[in-house]
């Protein structure tokens, strides 16, 4: 029993050393930005390797538009409107109110959810009319009329529509006072003047990067 | 007995590996080769450069979106430059939808300002994302008043002294166990957890030896 304690105090104490020392952030490593030292290129290998990487950095940038393309921020609400690295416009946005809707009859649901990632332009419409979808007669608690002439609706898109794809837009809104504010059933609202502006310049094929 | 008690306590101290797998140009070489394959897709994919202390939101190569980040800590055994997924967004108190409920809706009067919706201010400020193959990013948002510095210091003293011995376990377990701690300003937190999606990319480019 005796014999133990020594193993005891050693293996405690080690125990705490390593605690304090990985706690204190100097075991596994704690970086300070100011810290760093610059990258060294000094050796040929290295500059090999730089040229290689280069061109990859080369190949990535090449990726980004040069021309007109829309940059859309749903966590700010906010729309950019740009040429290259230019800003051209910057509008007050709403975007999708991440709510629910569930239809207990057919057993659907519904994540009113802007989507994310990259789109282009498919579309261009001047005073759009909507076609509403199942949800929206659900979400009044009607019931989804059979025939697609009774669905249309004007107005309600505002002057103009820009569809990305399954059945998304950039549009108009009636209620613009809730413009930066996560109102929508995933569409992108935009107020009148700056949704003519994007219009204007967004042709078919425009890219849209929305995040 | 005490010979192997020593060892043992000896292999504590043993760097259980070096925490950065590769900071030369090779890292970064397999690191653009990676980031080339996430933009050659329409998705949104985030890169860590903890070199350049920020946090990039991207999609086909270009930058949306650069957070900086004010603090970083890297515990464990190492990251590859591949990309990662997210698995989860885990937080203390994560947010939850709205369900709408079709017999509250008044098609007369339009919508007030009161609306039941899902914001980036409902969003936590401090959350861990868990990335594939034990890879976890724990997001700290700069805390503003002294209470919620006070929770802070609290929940940091907390994760320093139980780290190490999840490490030790996970080591001793085989698994790898990469722990990166970011502090940002709060509301680039609460903007980062909202654009972040469960199944999207993650890549880290790491601080040079």
């Amino acid at each position: 029993m005796v014999s133990r304690r020594p193993i005891f105090w050693i293996l405690s104490a080690s125990a705490a050393l390593l605690i304090i020392l990985e706690g204190l952030g100097i075991y596994y490593g704690k970086f300070a930005r100011t810290q760093r030292p610059e990258p060294s290129t000094t050796t040929q290998s290295r500059n090999i390797d730089e040229k290689t990487n280069q061109a990859l950095r080369q190949k990535l940038n090449n990726f980004a538009p040069t021309g007109l393309h829309i940059v859309i921020d749903t966590a700010q609400n906010r729309l950019y409107l740009k040429k290259g690295a230019t800003l051209i416009r910057e509008a007050v946005i709403s975007s999708g109110s991440g709510s629910k809707l569930e239809d207990p009859e057919q057993n659907r649901e519904w994540v009113f959810d802007t989507p994310r990632g990259v789109f282009s332009v498919k579309s261009k419409q001047k005073n759009p009319l909507w076609v509403k979808p199942d949800w929206a007669y659900i979400e009044e608690g009607k019931r989804p009329p059979k025939n697609k002439q009774d669905r249309f609706e004007s107005g309600v898109l505002g002057d103009y529509a820009l569809g990305f794809g399954d059945g998304y837009f950039i549009h108009g809104t009636l209620y613009s006072r809730l413009l930066g504010r996560n109102v929508s059933h995933g569409c992108v609202r935009v107020g009148d003047k700056d949704l003519q502006a994007v219009y204007a310049a967004a042709a078919i094929g425009t890219k849209i990067y929305i995040f | 007995m005490k010979t192997s008690a020593l060892f043992a306590c000896l292999a504590l101290f043993i760097p259980l590996e070096m925490l950065i797998a590769g900071t030369t140009k090779e890292y970064e070489n397999q690191y653009l080769q990676a980031e080339l394959a996430l933009a050659k897709k329409n998705a949104l994919y985030t890169v860590f450069d903890l070199a350049g202390g920020k946090i990039l939101i991207k999609a086909a190569g270009m930058t949306l979106r650069e957070i900086p980040v004010q603090d970083i800590g890297i515990w464990g055994n190492g990251l590859k430059p591949g990309a990662y997924l997210v698995i989860e967004k885990s937080a203390f108190k994560e947010p939850e939808r709205f369900q709408i409920d079709p017999t509250r809706i008044d098609e007369e009067s339009p919508p007030s300002t009161d609306i039941d919706a899902l914001e980036r201010d409902d969003m936590p400020t401090r959350y861990t994302l868990i990335f594939e193959d034990g890879v976890f990013v724990s997001v700290t948002g700069s805390p503003a008043s002294m209470d919620e510095r006070m929770i802070s210091m609290s929940l940091d003293a907390l994760e320093y002294l139980s780290r190490p011995l999840v490490i030790l376990w996970k080591k001793i377990n085989g698994e790898n166990y990469t722990v990166i701690d970011l502090e940002v300003d709060s509301v680039d937190s609460q903007s980062l957890y909202w654009t972040i999606t469960e199944k999207s990319a993650g890549l880290f480019l790491l601080p040079e030896d």
